[in-house]
């Protein structure tokens, strides 16, 4: 008799316990607006990445210049983004390449970038521009 | 072209499957286990076959279709070998049902699993919609490399380039594989492809695990494990934010049963539930790094079985054949009698002594004048016949008319062996060898860590764990006893975050003090082994957060969640399998009178 308690009260508990954390998060409904709307924040990073692919090669590697203004975090968002939008070019942080998008930065404020050649020059709106430098 | 390669490789895993199980899983119930189970494998099969054809061959679709038809044609021609006798197949049915419930409450318990599903459903629909990219580990690393791969026409070197700035480069391709390919099928990178796989491999999940102990123990055992596994509320959030670490626990998950189900083969056949076990794991491996160390644990955990169990045998003077010291892998010898006087039968006596049974079924019976052929059949349906005996965990009476029934059984072995006139003695006993098992099982993980080997040597930038740089440091971490603590404190604390797990894993420790366990006896090698694998890779666990470079609280907080999330459809299958549930009888003795019925 305890055992049999024991095993409905398991099975009630579970699936309660199941409820609730399904009733927990957002509603389906307001998840499907974020969904169609593009309105998630890698989604919204991708939009924003993807306008410097019209300007960039095909393939070869890009060096990803962060704002000054991102903390370690946020930096690190973006860089995964800028990599994961505009493979199959490989994107860098740390090494100086002939094409390099500015987030939210001056070419004033990147002593190597200062210091370059600028071969072309795309300013996209929001912060983000796309130079490319003369590498020689 | 890809879309029909992937449905081969379902086929030639359904194929394979049919051509293990076939012969035990005949009862059509058994149909979604086998489609299950073959859709995780196929998947698998699928990302292996086209990642070696890219390396051997560049993205050709045409040889990978080539490539699929050639695997289908040498597994067919496995099958055939199987059903035409070449090879013998167990005639053994080892898949019990138990009839003793209260409809009632199995309706009810029906019911409830369908709640708890249809909320999981719920759940993971809802967690994928709101970050259809899925999260972190998805995005910037499967994704990410699916991306690679398909932008660059099934092309593998971009993703694998020194200059990229992420440390994964030695990260498995399965997911990756798998995504890129039905993208370039569909020709668009929609993320539905990447949400549906991860959701599915998620359902898949709970469906091996139930259907799992559906086939090996019954229907309440399946219906509680379904719902213990989907109450684990970060198993269903990180399935849907499509980690890789649920289609890993998938193939893990699917190990552990098919090894419970190869402790209930009695043959000595190569193609056993074990070679199955050890392609899943081998595919755990092609999915994540962590797979290799699973592998290496059940095969552990096998190899230790294998030896005790050779300790625990001996060998006949008269036959020469080994036998069980133990009555646990004992079956029930024929009478002497029932062969030759054709007297009635002598009923084993049992007793228990210290807890285990000791009884008649121990004392070695040798029927020199009984052929060899006749032993596998008639020795497993002896046992099964009485399994009222060797199988139970108390003491029994012997029903009665199983004195006639075993005399019948006797005579039925009596009349093959004249019938076939083999020159050789009949061995009435058949301890079961885990090497066997190993065997099986290295035979299926060998082939599969191979081909991770050669994407690891082909492709591979350094492992952060195994680098040279990190070992010459692990000695001063090994001997920090602070680590010990924190790790051990974390793998402790882990279970009962309720915001995470919900009260799984309170609520499933209460019920078990309170019931107690009851694990059917046939397969309680199977479970000793999952058992035992599960404690290896635990123990694996913290010697990688041991000797970790990275911060350990941030490696902790970042990692330890989702290793027991790979975990966790194995740990639900190994409870449900010993727990007690309340009335109805257990599996053992459901066997038993199942035998006895027919």
């Amino acid at each position: 008799m305890t055992r049999s308690v024991a095993y409905w009260t398991l099975i009630a508990a579970c699936v309660l316990s199941t409820a609730w954390t399904t009733g927990s998060f957002p509603s389906l409904s307001s998840a499907f607006e974020t969904y169609l709307s593009d309105a998630d924040s890698i989604s919204k990073l991708e939009r924003r990445f993807g306008r410097t692919t019209a300007c960039l090669p095909a393939e070869g590697m890009i060096t990803y210049v962060p704002g000054a203004a991102f903390n370690h975090d946020e930096k690190g968002v973006r860089f995964r983004v800028a990599q994961y939008t505009l493979a199959p070019r490989v994107i860098s942080d740390d090494r100086p390449a002939e094409w390099v998008i500015c987030d939210s930065c001056s070419r004033a404020s990147v002593q190597w970038l200062a210091a370059s050649r600028i071969v072309e020059r795309y300013d996209l709106g929001s912060g983000l521009s796309v130079i490319r430098r003369d590498s020689r | 072209m890809i879309a029909i390669s992937l449905a081969i490789a379902v086929g030639l895993a359904y194929v394979l499957v049919l051509g293990v199980l076939g012969a035990r899983c005949g009862e059509r119930s058994n149909f979604p286990f086998r489609c299950v189970l073959s859709a995780g494998l196929g998947g698998g099969f699928f990302s292996l076959l086209t990642f070696l054809v890219i390396l051997l061959w560049g993205p050709s679709q045409v040889v990978l279709l080539l490539a699929h038809v050639a695997a289908l044609a040498a597994v067919g021609a496995l099958w055939l070998r199987r059903f035409a006798g070449v090879e013998s197949p167990s005639p053994v049915e080892f898949m019990p049902r138990t009839t003793r419930e209260d409809p009632a409450g199995s309706k009810i318990l029906l019911a409830l699993f369908l709640v708890a599903a249809f909320l999981a459903l719920w759940y993971q629909i809802t967690v994928f919609v709101s970050a259809p990219h899925g999260q972190w580990d998805a995005w910037s690393i499967w994704n990410c490399r699916a991306r690679f791969i398909a932008r660059t026409g099934l092309d593998l070197r971009g993703a694998f380039t020194e200059f990229l700035g992420v440390n994964d480069l030695d990260y498995p391709l399965h997911v990756p594989l798998l995504v890129s390919s039905l993208w370039v099928q569909l020709g668009t990178e929609t993320v539905l492809v990447p949400g549906l796989v991860a959701i599915g491999y998620s359902a898949g999940t709970m469906a091996i695990v139930c259907l799992g102990l559906a086939a090996i123990t019954d229907v309440r055992r399946a219906l509680l494990g379904g719902i213990l596994l989907v109450t684990g509320a970060c198993f269903l959030y990180w399935g849907a934010g499509q980690y890789a670490d649920v289609p890993a626990g998938f193939y893990l998950a699917a190990s552990i049963v098919l090894l419970a189900l190869d402790d209930c083969a009695e043959d000595s056949s190569t193609l056993r539930p074990a070679l199955l076990a050890g392609l899943a794991a081998g595919l755990s491996a092609w999915v994540k790094n962590e797979g290799m160390m699973w592998g290496l644990a059940i095969g552990m955990s096998l190899g230790l079985g294998a030896v005790l169990q050779g300790r625990n045998t001996r060998t006949d003077p008269h036959t020469g054949e080994t036998r069980a010291n133990s009555n646990d892998d004992a079956v029930l010898p024929l009478p002497e009698e029932s062969f030759g006087d054709q007297r009635e039968p002598q009923v084993p006596e049992i007793s228990r002594e210290g807890g285990v049974e000791k009884g008649s079924f121990e004392t070695p019976v040798s029927a020199p004048h009984l052929p060899e052929k006749t032993h596998a059949c008639e020795a497993g349906t002896a046992n099964r016949g009485n399994a009222t005996s060797p199988t139970v965990g108390t003491p029994v009476r012997r029903p009665a008319g199983a004195a006639m029934q075993q005399k019948f059984l006797g005579i039925g072995v009596w009349g093959k062996g004249l019938l076939s006139r083999s020159p050789f003695p009949q061995k009435l006993h058949y301890p079961r060898n885990r090497f066997l098992a190993l065997r099986g099982f290295a035979l299926g993980l060998v082939p599969v860590v191979v081909v991770v080997i050669a994407f690891k040597r082909c492709f591979q930038g350094n492992n952060y764990l195994t680098c040279w740089e990190n070992l010459s440091l692990a000695g001063s971490r090994i001997l920090d006893s602070s680590r010990y603590w924190e790790i051990g404190a974390a793998f402790l604390k882990e279970p009962f975050h309720v915001h995470d797990w919900g009260l799984v894993a309170p609520l499933m420790i209460l019920y078990a003090c309170i019931s107690g366990w009851d694990c059917p006896r046939r397969v309680r090698h199977g479970a000793a082994t999952g058992l035992l694998s599960v404690s290896l890779i635990l123990a694996g666990y913290f010697i990688v957060f041991l000797i970790t470079p990275f911060p350990l609280t941030w490696h902790l907080e970042t990692a330890l969640q989702r290793l027991f999330v790979q975990l966790w459809p194995a740990c639900v299958f190994l409870y449900c399998l010993t727990v007690r549930l309340p009335g109805g009888a257990s599996a053992p003795q459901a066997a038993g009178d199942h035998a006895l019925a027919r």
